[in-house]
């Protein structure tokens, strides 16, 4: 393996994702709502966010959704592009630096893709990645936390262990969006308990604890607070019960559970750890959490080369 | 056997009922009840508020007019042998009115989701209109059981005397468990449903069960009949009421929206949802000054200007042909005659603001 093998496309590392985004990219919306509607819930939700970035969904799923209001997969898509480009507009710089021009390019494309949601969501309230998608539109519109978390609690009912779901949950209850960090932890410990042995969802404790060291700075005392024994034993535990466990397989959310707990026993100096993560991974990898130290393609690159040398 | 009587000039419905008394109070921005002893109920017939601020700001958005209780618009209803002892409803007197026009302040909003505005406090409530009708006064009941699985809500259904019928679903509490941001969410989420006409069939029978069916007991239809009395209308009979389907609910949902009218807590729009900011009411013509201080009786105050008078005529007299008087008495007699002077002109000005 190359250290500059590299890989963020999802579609790479998940078949169902490149199926949906060939078949939107040859203009056949049949064919992505068929792929859609064989995925199960959390593979649905999933493979709807993958397809935000993809310019032909505004087009196509809009076309699909204002023949057929009922085809909530359709809505999902076109919603999840409206949040993508809203998100762009704002960029995900801190909000003091984001120029009101843009807050109102934000908010109209996350007023419009709530507005299409809502619809969905009266017209089909099983549709998990309705349910995703509502978490994201609730957190940049700031309805409220109550409101999040109504939202959580309606998805959950549909999909317990939505790790997509879960994921935008978590960046809900972090300081900078008003939440707090024992209830960032609290979240994603419950949520991994909650989940079967070998699923992905420990990669809640993971992030969670990661967003918390970015927070810290990502320097010296990030890397205290990693390597306090309280949360190092809860980020072991958490290994254990997913990217270590013998039944963790290749569910949504892998690839980011491998790279999140490579990073984390990076900064804990348990290199060994790393490598092994990171070779099971590779080439497929996420932009988080090596986007917290800089451009995530040279960053990963960088620490293979640094662990391929050290092991050699 | 259901007699009508009339207690403080309040038409008055009584049917005997076993158990507990229940009663109740129907006037045209809403209605209130309650179950106890008759010492109770009394106490709280007599000295409740009848109109909460949720729905008189209702009201007044969709009116442009104040909601007014009045003997005359309000009905009592009791199930039970007899008035409670000690109930008294002291309402102002008035004509008995036609209800105020329903499109006469709200035109159908141009928004799929009808309008919306802020209030000053953390209460979410919903307000429509709707042709009165069996299938009309089931999607009531039908949003009482939608809504009423996250939080307590308060629904009611009142039928006026043109025909349509107010819906008012008030969640009850909201800002104390429930944020009220999700209490709103779940309000939209629901009035979403009604729009698209996705209402869960299985919610029809538990909205029939409601209790003030015709094919109820009488003391059980006592509110309804209270309601359709103060309208002026023929009850809706029980067939009526058998033969809703779900799609007939769901048809009253669906026309309900444009004239719906839904209350944020103060702090929160619903622009993002799509709703349309509901317009100002009208301004209102000048309230009443003040109650002042108690009016001086004119008599009375004849009797001061006349004493007045003749006072300063007397020490006018003394003052102007009194050359035996030394000078500090002219000058009594002077500040004598501008105190009283000052006096007069005050119990003038009190008595033209009175």
């Amino acid at each position: 393996m190359q250290p500059a093998d590299v890989s963020f496309a999802a579609a790479a590392a998940f078949p169902e994702v490149a199926a949906a985004v060939q078949a939107l990219q040859i203009w056949d919306w049949p064919s992505v709502r068929a792929e859609l509607d064989a995925a199960p819930p959390g593979m649905r939700a999933f493979v709807v966010h993958e397809l935000a970035e993809h310019p032909e969904a505004r087009q196509l799923a809009g076309y699909a959704w204002q023949q057929q209001p009922s085809d909530t997969a359709a809505a999902a898509v076109l919603a999840a592009h409206l949040i993508h480009t809203g998100w762009q507009i704002r960029t995900g710089a801190p909000a003091e630096r984001v120029s009101p021009e843009q807050f109102t390019g934000f908010h109209e494309h996350l007023a419009a893709a709530e507005q299409v949601l809502i619809d969905a969501a009266a017209r089909n309230p099983y549709d998990s990645a309705v349910g995703v998608q509502r978490l994201l539109t609730a957190r940049g519109l700031r309805l409220g936390p109550g409101e999040v978390r109504r939202r959580y609690a309606r998805l959950a009912r549909i999909d317990a262990h939505n790790v997509t779901g879960q994921l935008q949950m978590l960046q809900s209850l972090c300081p900078k969006w008003s939440g707090t960090w024992p209830e960032v932890h609290a979240f994603a410990r419950d949520r991994t308990l909650a989940a079967p042995p070998g699923a992905p969802n420990a990669l809640l404790v993971a992030v969670g604890h990661l967003e918390h060291f970015a927070e810290l700075g990502g320097g010296d005392t990030a890397r205290a607070y990693l390597r306090s024994d309280a949360v190092r034993r809860e980020l072991i535990d958490a290994a254990d019960r997913s990217v270590w466990h013998g039944s963790f397989g290749r569910e949504p959310g892998w690839v980011l559970a491998l790279n999140a707990f490579a990073m984390v026993f990076l900064q804990l100096g348990d290199e060994t750890a790393a490598t092994g993560l990171l070779a099971a991974a590779a080439p497929f990898a996420t932009r988080f959490p090596w986007s917290c130290l800089g451009d995530p393609a040279g960053v990963l690159r960088a620490y293979r080369r640094s662990l391929a040398g050290a092991a050699r | 056997m259901i007699t009508l009587l009339e207690h403080d000039g309040v038409r008055t419905l009584l049917a005997p009922a076993t158990g507990p008394m229940r009663a109740g109070l129907v006037f045209p921005g809403g209605q209130v009840s309650v179950t106890g002893p008759e010492d109770e109920i009394a106490r709280f017939l007599s000295g409740h508020q009848l109109v909460t601020p949720t729905s008189a700001t209702l009201h007044l958005r969709r009116y442009g007019v104040p909601l007014e209780v009045t003997r005359e618009n309000t009905v009592l209803w009791i199930a039970g042998d007899r008035v409670p002892p000690g109930l008294t409803l002291p309402l102002p007197a008035d004509r008995r009115r036609t209800s105020p026009p329903v499109t006469g302040m709200l035109p159908p909003a141009d928004a799929p989701g009808g309008y919306s505005f802020a209030g000053s406090l953390g209460t979410v409530a919903w307000q429509t209109v709707v042709t009165h009708s069996a299938p009309a006064a089931v999607l009531a009941d039908m949003l009482a059981v939608m809504l009423g699985r996250s939080f307590p809500v308060a629904t009611s259904y009142l039928p006026r005397s043109d025909g349509t019928a107010i819906i008012t679903v008030i969640a009850a509490g909201s800002h104390r468990s429930t944020g009220s941001d999700a209490v709103l969410g779940e309000f939209i989420d629901v009035l979403a449903q009604l729009r698209v006409g996705r209402l869960d069939p299985a919610d029809l029978p538990l909205a029939l069960s409601h209790p003030d069916r015709p094919s109820a007991s009488q003391p059980d239809r006592l509110p309804m009949l209270a309601a359709e009395m103060l309208a002026g209308l023929p009850p809706l009979s029980a067939d009526q009421f058998q033969a809703v389907t779900p799609a007939a609910v769901a048809a009253v949902g669906m026309a309900s929206m444009r004239h719906g009218l839904l209350l944020t807590p103060g702090d929160r729009d619903a622009s993002w949802a799509g709703f349309a900011p509901a317009p100002l009411p009208l301004p209102l013509p000048p309230a009443p000054l003040p109650a002042g201080p108690p009016r001086v009786a004119p008599a009375l105050f004849t009797l001061y200007i006349v004493l007045t008078i003749a006072l300063t005529g007397l020490l006018a007299l003394l003052f102007i042909d009194g050359d035996s008087h030394t000078t500090f008495q002219r000058a009594l007699c002077a500040l004598a005659i501008a105190l009283t002077v000052r006096g007069a002109i005050r119990a003038f000005h009190r008595f033209r603001h009175a």
